[in-house]
């Protein structure tokens, strides 16, 4: 079973997008980047930034089914899979546009979240999510 | 070069020669309701040409070379300047809150157009494996 985790910063900024209208179904969106698909599915999504051994980095553009304009002006989410282990990690998700948009992740946020990232999962702090229950949190790692 | 290179290459080929159709009937049209309409359709032309070619980038993503992320990212920066050079000639006819919305979903997609090239510049284009920086 393909488990789903977040580092806190993802958590944090989720919490600040679902206060605004603008992206009230952002959970419900991200979810539905996952759902009803494998692992093998997951590893193979087209953007895949970076790769190592059996892991890869990789990028989604997803809609925002508040503003109804496509993935251009969706979100992005960028995670982690690990094929073997069926771990799914999503270090860094924004929207395109509106209040929180961001055009794209800086080289000195991408240092940041690839250090928490690693520091989280050594330290066993990534955070589990149902996505068949809108991104609700589960269990610590 | 593979068959998807060449499709990238065809499809920005393609999209740079809408661009050029548009720059035209900006400065060819002489009746204004026209000169609108036309404008109108064109950047939506433009807009569906430069969203397939973001798809089409991105299913490849994985295949490209760092050769071939450079050769694209030359091909297709040329776009980018004749996306500006559209908006300056829409503003000089004095017409742009007639076409404001389709020039506002054409230029959504050239942001995302510049995101994927910036993302082959970044993570494709270098001949040094920093793979292991990332995990």
């Amino acid at each position: 079973m393909i488990v789903f985790y977040t580092i806190s910063s993802v958590r944090k900024d989720i919490e600040k997008f679902q206060g605004n209208k603008a992206y009230g179904k952002c959970c419900q969106d991200l979810c539905s980047l996952f759902a009803g698909k494998t692992i093998d599915d997951i590893f193979n999504q087209p953007r895949a930034l970076k790769e190592h051994n059996r892991m890869r980095y990789i990028k989604s553009r997803i809609n925002n089914s508040n503003n109804g304009r496509g993935a251009s002006s969706g979100y992005r989410v960028y995670y982690y899979v690990d094929l073997e282990k069926e771990l799914v990690t999503i270090v860094k998700f924004y929207p395109k546009v509106g209040k929180y948009g961001q055009i794209n992740m800086t080289p000195t946020e991408e240092k940041e979240v690839i250090a928490e990232y690693r520091a989280e999962r050594d330290n066993n702090l990534l955070v589990s999510h149902s996505i068949t229950r809108n991104f609700s949190l589960q269990e610590a790692f | 070069m593979s068959c998807s290179a060449t499709l990238d290459i065809e499809k920005i080929k393609s999209t740079l020669s809408s661009l050029e159709d548009t720059e035209k009937i900006i400065a060819g049209s002489d009746e204004h309701l026209d000169l609108i309409l036309d404008i109108q359709k064109s950047l939506s032309e433009n807009s569906k040409l430069t969203a397939s070619l973001v798809d089409t980038v991105e299913a490849n993503f994985r295949n490209y070379t760092p050769t071939k992320a450079q050769e694209f990212i030359a091909r297709v920066f040329p776009l980018f300047d004749m996306a500006k050079n559209i908006k300056r000639a829409i503003q000089e006819e004095g017409i742009f809150n007639e076409v404001r919305s389709h020039w506002e979903e054409f230029a959504e997609e050239v942001d995302d157009l510049f995101e994927i090239v910036n993302d082959l510049s970044r993570y494709k284009s270098s001949a040094d494996d920093d793979s292991e920086m990332f995990f």
